[in-house]
């Protein structure tokens, strides 16, 4: 009896497995992007997956500030994908992988690299990859300002004009002076306490 | 016949938590050389965590962990929220500090030969100790998210590319709608301290089993001291405390002379600045062997000191009888030392990391 209730607990666990790699095997449409913080002016490297192979999308970039389109790529049946040292695209163009192979939907995908434009403000953007059907999938992707522009100098603060300048870090008077009581207050008590016997 | 009863003697506030705490029972007997400095540095230590716990529950009310905002919220701490600044600048010195009296304490064991039978897996639980502490001084760098958090953040992530499947959690791919930052604050605020938990109270029931590990002299022995001793752990706790008083003192006028740094928005792609003290040790060896270099010495490093109760088993704890790995670590600490000092005079100029 006991080896049936654990036999039969083995064989739901494997089915639930199995649904569950099923699932996964005809799941909607997912992107990422590589690296998921870059410079403007850099480059990043889109990867679909989970799609129908020919099923072609339209990829943009989107912020704050706007939306920037990107290009157009066809996701191709997964043994045809070409690696990601694809070549470099034109500022803000695809450089896509492949066209549209066999008449049978089979699973597929793509890669693509893309430029980020110079000018391109640093913030939270989305990449989107929109289907002919206007599904889209997205991923999260962060600019940072251009690489020339890394410092190694203290943090600014901008003012309502737009000028820049270091943050104050002076502290009030009067913090100033109770941190300095509890201070001396605190390593009195210490001293004190490491004296006593 | 009359009958008198006589009032119950009012408790004292210590009898009375005594009664309800059984606080008497920390009144056990320690050796007298427990109570010095060299033998209190984990004490120090641990109350220097106490201040971390308490200075970061205040940052994470403050603290945005995404990649676009992360830095912002940095700036807000310091500029906006109430004495933001100054309780940032104290967690920022007591981390500091506290690595420090750390490797101190480190070292203590190491040359007392504290490590010895029977105290070999506390020894082991201090070296998890360690990674756990190191863990949380780098998520903690990564998090303020300028220059040098994010480049920092760029090499967790080489490395975790050059671990496969080990790195999966240091991965931005594991999870395709949290950012690694935010798994990184995660890491900092939960899984570390929870691990930190769990080691520290095991270090602290084994010290508490085998007692502080017996006087260096000349012919001592290593042997299980619970139980023994002319003064009380109360004394110890009491003197712990006053160091952990003095500690936050000191924390408190170098948070007013020379606030935490925090550095422009990090720029992806670039290598302009250096680690931490800390790592910064690491460098040439990045140098000589690429992001490799950054797993191999420190597991080299981290295997040598697991070996030190295997190949040290000898009774003796006198220095003197253990001249062999007394020199080795010596040798080994000022190569170290060496190989930071070099790297902080040296200019940044190799950029190791991938260009995005």
């Amino acid at each position: 009896m006991k080896k049936q209730v654990i036999g039969s607990l083995i064989v739901v666990t494997t089915l639930a497995f199995i649904s569950i790699g099923v699932a996964l095997a005809h799941g909607t449409p997912v992107i990422a992007v590589q690296p998921t913080i870059a410079p403007a002016g850099g480059q990043i490297a889109v990867t679909g997956s989970e799609m129908e192979s020919g099923e072609t999308f339209t990829m943009s970039l989107e912020g704050a500030s706007g939306s920037l389109y990107l290009g157009t790529v066809t996701a191709t049946a997964n043994k045809d994908q070409p690696d990601m040292s694809t070549p470099q695209a034109e500022s803000g163009a695809a450089s896509e992988s492949g066209a549209t192979t066999g008449a049978e939907p089979e699973e597929g995908g793509f890669t693509a690299t893309y430029l980020i434009p110079d000018k391109t403000p640093p913030g939270s953007y989305i990449v989107k990859a929109t289907a002919e059907d206007g599904d889209a999938t997205e991923t999260d992707l962060t600019i940072t300002a251009a690489s020339a522009q890394a410092s190694a100098e203290p943090a600014m603060i901008q003012e309502p004009t737009g000028a820049l300048h270091q943050i104050d870090r002076s502290k009030p008077t009067g913090q100033v002076v109770g941190v300095v009581i509890v201070a001396i207050t605190g390593s009195a008590l210490g001293l004190w306490l490491v004296r006593k016997r | 016949m009359t009958t008198s009863a006589q009032p119950a003697p009012r408790p004292s506030l210590k009898g009375w938590l005594n009664e309800r705490l059984g606080l008497q029972g920390l009144a056990y007997a320690v050796p007298e050389h427990a109570n010095s400095l060299p033998y209190i540095l984990g004490g120090i230590t641990l109350t220097g965590f106490a201040i971390l716990f308490v200075t970061g529950i205040y940052l994470a009310q403050f603290y945005h962990p995404l990649p676009s905002d992360a830095h912002q919220s940095v700036v807000y701490i310091i500029t906006s929220a109430p004495f933001g600044d100054l309780i940032r600048s104290i967690h920022f010195w007591t981390a500091q500090i506290v690595t420090i009296t750390l490797l101190l304490h480190m070292l203590r064991v190491l040359f007392t030969g504290s490590y010895k039978r029977p105290r070999e897996i506390n020894w082991y639980v201090g070296l998890g100790l360690l990674v756990i502490t190191l863990g949380l001084v780098f998520t903690g760098s990564v998090l303020k998210f300028d220059q040098e958090g994010l480049e920092a953040l760029e090499h967790n992530k080489e490395v975790a590319s050059v671990i496969g499947g080990l790195g999966a959690w240091f991965s931005p791919e594991l999870s395709r709608t949290i950012p690694l930052l935010t798994r990184l604050f995660d890491g900092h605020v939960t899984i570390l301290p929870l691990l930190f938990g769990l080691f520290i109270a095991t270090h602290i029931f084994l010290i508490k089993q085998h007692g502080i590990s017996p006087k260096v002299a000349a012919d001592a022995t290593t042997h299980a001291t619970a139980g023994e001793g002319t003064s009380r752990f109360t004394v110890h706790l009491q003197r712990m405390v006053g160091f952990g008083l003095s500690l936050l003192s000191l924390t408190l006028i170098l948070s007013l002379i020379v606030p935490a740094p925090v550095g422009q928005p990090g720029v992806a792609g670039a290598e302009v600045t250096k680690p931490w003290w800390m790592f910064i040790w690491l460098f040439p060896a990045e140098n000589a062997l690429g992001v490799k270099g950054l797993l191999i010495v420190p597991a080299i490093l981290g295997g040598l000191l697991a070996l030190v109760p295997i190949l040290d088993r000898s009774p003796y704890l006198s220095p003197a009888r253990r001249k062999a790995l007394i020199i080795s670590a010596a040798l080994i600490l000022i190569v170290i030392v060496a190989s930071g000092v070099l790297s902080t005079l040296q200019p940044v100029t190799g950029n190791h990391l991938m260009q995005p």
